[in-house]
């Protein structure tokens, strides 16, 4: 059985939209994007290869798919972190989107998305990673799919955006690892408790 | 000038409310104290011992008052809490209340 790890930038009060960068995501009327920027570290960089490495498959819904395909799909060979976020199997999903060909190695899941994910979950292999993906985080999260929640918790709070964690349910957690990184970002994994 | 410190137990999705079993919240009322240690307990004290005033709403106030003069502890929580100089912020409370 795999374990599905969400792999989030987080704010201190919750929010998940739009860490990278202003126009990444705009819904809602978001004006915070690319919170995540000032803190940058080579650690936080290293830590997502590290995530990777642990991880054969991603699990992302339409915008996050979108989002990374577009900029990681006509990244020439040979940039390291490219190169495995093009290689590695995605399951991308949606109810609108017909082909998955946008980018590399992408499956479409447009129906039964907590039956398709047991269905992964159930085969063999290394971590399911999700990133970004709110609506089908907390999907996932309301029928208990979540193995373990990977967060970079951000010394800013934006007071508005997409929560990763859903209005209303509750989830109880147990701590793995807490570990302050060099910019004030701090590493906090929590497992299914 | 003295510094305005913020200290309070907040869950991973920001709630901050009845941590210790107040009555607000049902039945997730008193989500921290499973996760109690003594050094958590310690954290608290030396945050206490630290401060020269406790600055507060009416309802974290009240909670308060009704818990902790008929407290005792051996580390000395209850005596500084309730001879630490507090503050109450209220347009209701009258002043025999305090």
């Amino acid at each position: 059985m795999r374990n599905i790890v969400v792999s989030e930038f987080v704010s201190l009060d919750n929010v998940m939209q739009a860490p990278g960068g202003a126009e990444e995501d705009t819904e809602g009327g978001f004006t915070h994007g690319g919170w995540t920027g000032p803190f940058w570290h080579d650690d936080i960089g290293a830590h997502f290869f590290e995530e990777m490495s642990q991880s054969d498959a991603l699990l992302l819904g339409r915008k996050t798919w979108q989002i990374h395909g577009g900029a990681f799909e006509p990244v020439p060979a040979g940039d390291p972190f490219a190169d495995v976020m093009n290689s590695m199997p995605k399951y991308v999903v949606s109810t609108t989107l017909t082909t998955a060909s946008a980018w590399r190695n992408s499956t479409l899941i447009r129906s039964n998305v907590v039956e398709e994910v047991r269905t992964l979950k159930a085969q063999p292999g290394k971590n399911i990673a999700i990133d970004g993906s709110s609506v089908l985080v907390h999907t996932l999260a309301q029928h208990d799919l979540i193995d373990e929640y990977s967060l970079l918790v951000y010394p800013v709070v934006l007071g508005s955006g997409k929560k990763l964690f859903p209005e209303g349910l509750r989830v109880n957690l147990r701590l793995l690892e807490s570990r302050p990184l060099p910019s004030g970002v701090v590493l906090m994994r929590y497992a299914r408790a | 000038m003295g510094k305005i410190i913020v200290s309070e137990f907040m869950t991973l999705d920001g709630v901050m409310e009845a941590p210790g079993g107040e009555d607000s919240l049902g039945e997730r009322s008193g989500w921290s104290l499973p996760f109690f240690s003594e050094e958590a307990m310690k954290l608290k004290l030396d945050e206490l011992l630290a401060s020269d005033a406790f600055l507060m709403g009416r309802a974290t106030y009240q909670i308060h008052a009704a818990a902790w003069p008929s407290i005792t502890d051996e580390v000395g929580f209850a005596d500084r809490m309730n001879s630490l100089p507090k503050y109450v912020v209220s347009t209701t409370l009258g002043k025999k209340a305090i």
